[in-house]
């Protein structure tokens, strides 16, 4: 399907509904990154959503994300020009123009954030992303997969400081670029896996913005309709093929467990009881998280698996509710989505699989019944 | 002297009006709940308690803190009886400052309606400074450009409003501007400084400050109009406090610069008086109203009740004020059953253990009565004595709170140090906000980690409290000072 045109301010609202959505309870809340995109709309004009075969084969895809804890994103807004700083970087050393800007990690805070990016840049926003849902490390993205080399990593500050990190393994680029987000004071932007737009096709998740802003508008729709949340999640499953696995009650959230010593994919972990309630009453599942929702177990059998897309709503305010706002009490509606299909293959799913984020079991696709 | 004074709580919701009076050490000695029957004025529900409580032989002045918790303040606060277009009527044009050049993403007020900012903002800057998280500058303060934006609104602004990136957590920089700006505009023009209402999130916390930077001048005008009442009451020398968001209260001077705090005030006290009616620490309370609001469940733990994580709205406009988390129960058809609260009771909870059901708030007797004694998810219903009045006895009994917060590297070597100084920051608010000097105590320093950290880092919150700063009893009538009567501008 493809996106009506263009972000502005009449549509940006329900596109971070779905960013959110899409987040699997992480990636910072879309909520806090919709008045960046606002004001660059209203600053620079719309953006236009742009397809691959738009775009001239010989040109660059820039992959741009905002980095670094949320706690301190939404003290430093930064200025939106951090894009044009990266720009110019990327395009000096490719030696060739930018034909797009690609949202890295469309779940969460970067979904609209890359609208603001995009906006400043003076770029279109290609109707894709890395991830198709949010994950918290740099490797984590199609590209990775597809064998894009992430190198160089270009990250930039607020004050327009511009560092350009080349490293020959990811591990070592992780290294450096984290002790550059350190000396910025753990916030930024950067990019890396940039591409070519003939290198792009295959090698990133298609049609992620157009379904973040899907999510949204059928959400929008039922609200105004004063539908219940679990009848909004049916419609949702029914629209994009996910399933509605139970409408629960919080009745206990372990306390999270940080490891400083471990990287940031695996250095938090919190576990949750559901209790089901209404027509689910009688049923249990236990939930397993960490920066984003990555099990659901019921009966000894697993429900659904990360990198499937595990999505709570809160039944009452009908919002996504983020792993780090679970708690006792909460009436929920469990939702899970399939990931994109990438996902699936042996490698993609060393990368990102439950192993990946320190879960000893295996990838179970999630049932759909396609009745 | 003091061991005969007496504090005075004054709770208005509607025409519900309640009274309680507290000794010294704050224990419960008396209450009263009336209807008033003519105007619901402040004046009508002052003398009608006044009344109840003076008629046993009790002197006016044996009461030296007078408390007030006032259902109305929230109309006033968000303008709510009022069109938005009302709002120009009463409030002040405001400068905003934003401490931070480098966060143009999203300029001062630039998501507000338009119509609205212009009726709000006289003139908007965001020139350098503010902190990075972990204290050090964002950028050097430019005290330049804030002489040079003080003098451009000179003589027009009647408030400022004051943000600075990180303030919540490194407030220098806000001093420092407040000084710079006080010295251009002198000291009569207020400034609002962005930490002392506190919360993450720079522009939640930048919206509270505007709006509370607007509302100064009214909020001057009712602190005058309260003094004067209170003088004609005989009551001229007691200290006067308010209930403010979060159930503690605040001095009258402080709550007339810091109206946005009052803000939730008569719930926060109500959900405290029942809690303390009922001899409890940890409980859920049900808060009942005068108009036809549903009653709502608030969990109180440690005699606190539980507040949001922020994102307050007032007049449509985010901001990061935290007030007590509700949870309405919501009727079935004509009144509220037992269904629908012991679905609101689990949605309240913070735990899964069992606490008592208490009731407070006008029509508390009604709803205990329409409720089973026992309701599954709790230890019982109680709805204990006086519960009619537990705004009055919430707020004669509330401390004087202050907080602040720092964030600290895990390992670092200064973490004692910064203990130390948050601590000090959160006693040193609370006895700005009214608490008695010789008691305000920190009495918790919550620690919180931070995720996604390339250093792993705590925040600390420190809460400090202290009984209100008593006011001088005259030791015969008409001899003390502060009896003055204070003349409206």
């Amino acid at each position: 399907m493809r996106f009506d045109g263009e972000f502005d301010s009449a549509n940006l609202a329900a596109f971070a509904r779905g960013c959110d959505v899409l987040g699997a309870g992480g990636g910072g809340q879309a909520g806090h990154g919709l008045p960046l995109a606002l004001h660059a709309v209203a600053e620079h004009g719309p953006v236009r959503v742009v397809e691959l075969s738009d775009l001239p084969a010989d040109e660059l895809v820039m992959p741009c994300a905002y980095l670094g804890a949320p706690e301190v994103e939404i003290e430093r807004i930064g200025t939106g020009r951090e894009s044009v700083g990266i720009r110019r970087q990327v395009e000096t050393h490719f030696g060739r123009p930018v034909a797009a800007l690609m949202c890295t990690e469309v779940g969460g805070f970067n979904g609209p954030g890359s609208v603001a990016l995009a906006a400043h840049a003076g770029l279109p926003l290609l109707d894709a992303d890395g991830m198709g849902r949010a994950f918290p490390g740099i490797e984590q993205v199609a590209m990775q997969v597809a064998g894009i080399a992430a190198s160089p990593s270009v990250l930039s500050d607020e004050h327009d400081r511009v560092v350009m990190v080349q490293a020959e393994s990811g591990e070592w680029l992780e290294r450096l670029a984290r002790s550059v987000t350190t000396a910025f004071g753990d916030r930024g932007v950067s990019s890396e896996y940039v591409m070519t737009v003939e290198q792009a096709a295959g090698a990133v998740v298609p049609g992620t913005i157009s379904m973040a802003t899907r999510i949204g508008r059928v959400l929008d729709e039922c609200a105004a309709a004063g539908s219940a949340t679990t009848a909004a999640v049916d419609r949702l499953a029914e629209e994009l093929g996910g399933v509605r696995l139970a409408e629960c009650r919080v009745s206990q959230v372990h306390a999270v467990k940080n490891s400083a010593t471990a990287t940031v994919t695996t250095n938090a972990r919190r576990t949750a009881l559901l209790e089901g309630v209404n027509r689910d009453e009688g049923r249990w599942l236990r939930l397993e998280a960490g920066h984003e929702y990555h099990a659901v177990l019921e009966d000894g059998e697993l429900r659904a698996t990360v990198p499937d897309i595990i999505t709570l709503f809160d039944v009452h305010s009908g919002e996504p509710v983020p792993v780090r706002d679970l708690r006792y009490g909460l009436r929920v509606v469990v939702f899970a989505l399939p990931c994109p299909p990438l996902w699936r293959s042996p490698e993609a799913l060393r990368l990102v699989g439950p192993r990946a984020f320190g879960l000893a079991v295996d990838y179970v696709p999630l049932a759909v019944d396609r009745g | 002297m003091a061991e005969h004074s007496y504090r005075l709580g004054v709770a208005m919701d509607g025409d519900h009006v309640s009274g309680a009076i507290a000794d010294s050490d704050g224990d419960v000695v008396e209450a009263t709940t009336q209807r008033l029957t003519g105007r619901p004025t402040l004046d009508a529900a002052l003398t009608a308690v006044l009344y109840s409580f003076l008629s046993g032989g009790r002197a006016a002045r044996k009461i030296d803190r007078v408390a007030f918790a006032i259902s109305a303040v929230d109309d006033r606060v968000a303008f709510r009886k009022a069109s938005v277009n009302n709002w120009s009527a009463g409030l002040v044009p405001v400068a905003v400052v934003r401490l931070g050049a480098a966060t143009t993403a999203v300029p001062p007020l630039a998501l507000w309606s338009p119509a609205f900012r212009d009726q709000v903002a006289l003139a908007r800057t965001c020139v350098a400074g503010g902190a990075r998280l972990d204290g050090t500058d964002l950028e050097p303060l430019d005290e330049a450009a804030l002489t040079d934006f003080a003098r451009s609104v000179a003589g027009r602004v009647q408030a400022v409003a004051v943000t600075g990136v990180f303030a919540n957590l490194t407030p220098d920089h806000e001093l420092a501007a407040a000084a710079v700006l006080e010295k251009e505009l002198g000291s009569s023009v207020p400034i609002m400084l962005s930490h002392e209402i506190g919360g993450g999130g720079l522009l939640d916390r930048e919206n509270a400050t505007v709006l509370q930077a607007a509302m100064t001048a009214p909020a001057a005008r009712d602190a005058v109009h309260v003094q004067n009442m209170l003088v004609e009451h005989d009551l001229g020398h007691a200290e006067v406090f308010f209930s403010r968001h979060d159930g503690t209260i605040t001095a009258l001077d402080y709550a007339a610069g810091h109206p946005l705090t009052l803000y939730g005030g008569a719930a926060a006290a109500t959900a405290r008086g029942a809690a303390r009616l009922a001899g409890e620490q940890d409980a859920l309370v049900v808060l009942t109203r005068a108009d036809d609001t549903p009653p709502a469940v608030c969990a109180v733990t440690a005699g606190q009740p539980r507040l949001t994580a922020g994102h307050t709205s007032i007049v449509g406009v985010p901001t990061s004020l935290r007030v007590i988390a509700q949870v309405p129960a919501r009727p079935t058809g004509e009144r509220v059953d037992a269904c629908a609260m012991v679905e609101a009771v689990d949605r309240a909870k913070t735990a899964p253990e069992d606490l008592p059901l208490l009731l407070g708030g006008p029509g508390a007797e009604d709803l205990a009565a329409a409720l089973p004694l026992r309701l599954s998810g709790t230890l019982g219903v109680r709805c204990p004595p006086w519960a009619a009045a537990a705004a009055a006895v919430g707020v004669a009994t509330a401390p004087v709170g202050g907080e602040a917060e720092r964030v600290v590297p895990v390992h670092g070597e200064q973490a004692a140090e910064m203990r130390e100084a948050v601590s000090e920051a959160a006693r040193t608010a609370a006895i700005r906000a009214g608490a008695d000097p010789l008691c305000a105590r920190t009495k918790l320093i919550e620690e919180t980690p931070l995720s996604y950290l390339a250093e792993p880092a705590v925040a600390l919150r420190a809460h400090a409290d202290g009984p209100p700063r008593p006011g001088v009893a005259p030791t015969a009538e008409g001899t003390a000072t502060g009896t003055h009567r204070l003349v409206t501008r």
